[in-house]
């Protein structure tokens, strides 16, 4: 059995879940924080004989590490029900909680997990502005300038960028979606693997010079973007074994 | 230069502070309470990261930043912003000044003890208890759960049993009681995290710099932090020395975990086993100087006068 793990509103999640069935019998199911928190039992056990875990749905669903063998993960967080009861300081705590739990769940696994959660982030390399645009420097592209002043918070770019947003989806190394140069589907890998993504989605604008610039990257991109082409690959990357 | 950040009173920074001057290090401290005097701006461009820091009319390139030591405390709870609504002028000043300065020091060409981003691991204890244990310390086993029956089967499997809380959210160790046993319906709110009891003595190792100082406590309180309030004595701390296996084992943990300064907390049992409980990434290193004179704060001085040989 797959999972795909997602919080609400999450488009490509569903787009996803209904698409991979074209290329596979493994059946699937499709998870929000809320089923998970609803669940009648939940064991996560860590120790000498590895990682293990047991979930028993309110629905009667029944998930384990005997019967997962594959998890694609776009889960942000446990519900925002629990950041809405800002009147408890245990709602708070409780939200914290199940973050830190999911975390380790996941990480955990031993089947495989695209994106497993990172130090920072749940769900893959989920990291500031900033600190994307220092990484996607680092590998080599062009990027806009991120600034940030306490005199006022974002001044503008000096550049002027086209409207034109530029999607690319990295899987495992493959890339998707609309086609860039070599050496722009180079520096996308390169900031993928120094990210520890297993799926990353790049955001790219042109410049005035006809150069691409990186503006922006996610661990939960949009996922149509990469067609069938994309979901095949998905379906072929959840059936692989995990690499050692 | 160095860059200190945090309440300059505070224990720690205190200590660190007095052992950059005992080395004759320059520094300057970003003093979280005088935060309505400070400002900031950087830039992540082409070329780099670069910006200027200023204090009143005091200006500090970043780029002449090549240090930084943070004991920041949660900005939120300052008593500047005391009373403050959360969309008043002081708060937005306070938020933004430690939003900036936080967001420099991950991206800054600089040494950091230490980047958030490195100490985010702790956040998760079981999490960070799996990259643990892939550094060949033992870890108790665990468990994680919303059911009274399987938490009763765990206890009744190891005996002792103790519960504390799975995020970095700071929690007394406790140890399961049969009248803990009686309320145990309530978990079914949250799954909880109960790991069995390992007897033993604590060991703190700082690691500073692939340097690592340890102290032995010996209490006999489930949470030695607690010993008063849990035993009616306090801790009882000494210096020890590590074995070489052991303490290869910890500077290698702290340096996967980018945390350039570390507290690490093994307990070794009679027939010395070493388990591993958690890494600190903040740790309040002065309580054990106090009381060991073990010199944790004037390793952390030279190791960040070390960064571009800054005396």
């Amino acid at each position: 059995m797959w999972l795909i793990l997602h919080s609400e509103g999450d488009i490509s999640a569903r787009w996803a879940y209904e698409g991979l069935h074209r290329f596979t019998h493994t059946p699937i199911e499709l998870l929000t924080a809320e089923d998970i928190e609803g669940a009648t039992e939940f064991e996560h056990k860590l120790g000498g004989i590895g990682t293990t875990f047991k979930i028993q749905l309110a629905d009667g669903r029944s998930l384990s590490n005997e019967t997962v063998s594959a998890v694609l993960n776009r889960l942000l967080g446990p519900s925002p029900y629990w950041l809405t009861q800002s009147e408890t300081s245990d709602a708070r705590y409780v939200y914290d909680e199940l973050y830190a739990i999911y975390v380790s769940w996941l990480s955990g696994f031993a089947g495989k997990v695209i994106n497993r959660p990172s130090d920072c982030s749940l769900c893959g390399p989920a990291l500031h502005s900033a600190k994307w645009a220092h990484l996607a420097r680092e590998v080599g592209f062009k990027i806009r300038p991120y600034c940030q002043s306490t005199e006022s918070r974002l001044r503008s770019s000096e550049t002027t960028y086209s409207d034109e947003t530029y999607r690319v989806l990295v899987l495992e190394g493959e890339v998707f979606g609309t086609p860039v140069p070599n050496q722009i589907q180079s520096a996308c890998r390169a900031l993928a693997r120094s990210t520890g993504a297993d799926l990353l989605g790049v955001e790219l604008s042109q410049l005035p010079t006809g150069d691409l610039a990186f503006t922006g990257a996610t661990s939960t991109p949009d996922l149509p973007n990469g067609g069938d082409e994309f979901l095949e690959a998905l379906a072929h990357s959840l059936s692989s074994p995990v690499a050692t | 230069m160095i860059l200190l950040c945090g309440i300059p009173s505070e224990p720690p920074l205190r200590a660190v502070t007095e052992a950059l001057q005992q080395i004759g290090a320059s520094y300057i401290v970003f003093n979280q309470r005088a935060f309505e005097r400070w400002s900031i701006s950087f830039e992540v461009r082409d070329g780099g990261v670069d910006g200027e820091l200023r204090y009143r009319a005091r200006r500090y390139d970043l780029a002449c930043i090549a240090a930084v030591f943070t004991r920041f405390i949660d900005d939120r709870v300052l008593p500047e912003v005391e009373g403050e609504s959360q969309d008043s002028e002081i708060r937005c000043k306070c938020r933004s000044v430690h939003d900036a300065l936080a967001r420099w020091i991950e991206v800054a060409p600089a040494l950091v003890i230490n980047r958030a981003s490195a100490m985010a691991s702790n956040s998760s204890k079981p999490y960070q208890s799996q990259l643990i244990s892939r550094h060949g310390f033992l870890i108790p086993e665990t468990l994680i759960s919303n059911n009274p029956d399987a938490i009763r089967a765990f206890r009744r499997k190891y005996g002792r049993v103790i519960y504390k809380s799975a995020s970095g959210v700071r929690s007394i160790v406790h140890e399961l009681s049969d009248e803990d046993e009686r309320r145990l319906d309530l978990v079914r709110w949250c799954p909880t995290l109960f790991q069995e009891f390992i007897g033993g003595t604590n060991i703190r190792v700082h690691i500073i710099g692939g340097k690592a100082f340890a102290t032995a406590v010996e209490s006999g309180a489930t949470d030695y932090r607690y010993a008063m309030s849990q035993t009616g004595q306090s801790a009882k701390l000494r210096e020890v020395e590590l074995s070489s296996d052991v303490r290869r084992k910890c500077v290698s943990l702290a340096k996967s975990l980018r945390l350039e300064f570390a507290g690490i907390d093994l307990k070794v049992t009679p027939d010395d086993q070493v388990y591993c409980f958690e890494v600190n990434p903040c740790p309040a290193f002065s309580y054990y100087e106090m009381s060991t004179g073990q010199p944790i704060a004037n390793a952390i001085a030279k190791h960040l006068a070390s960064a571009g040989r800054i005396t």
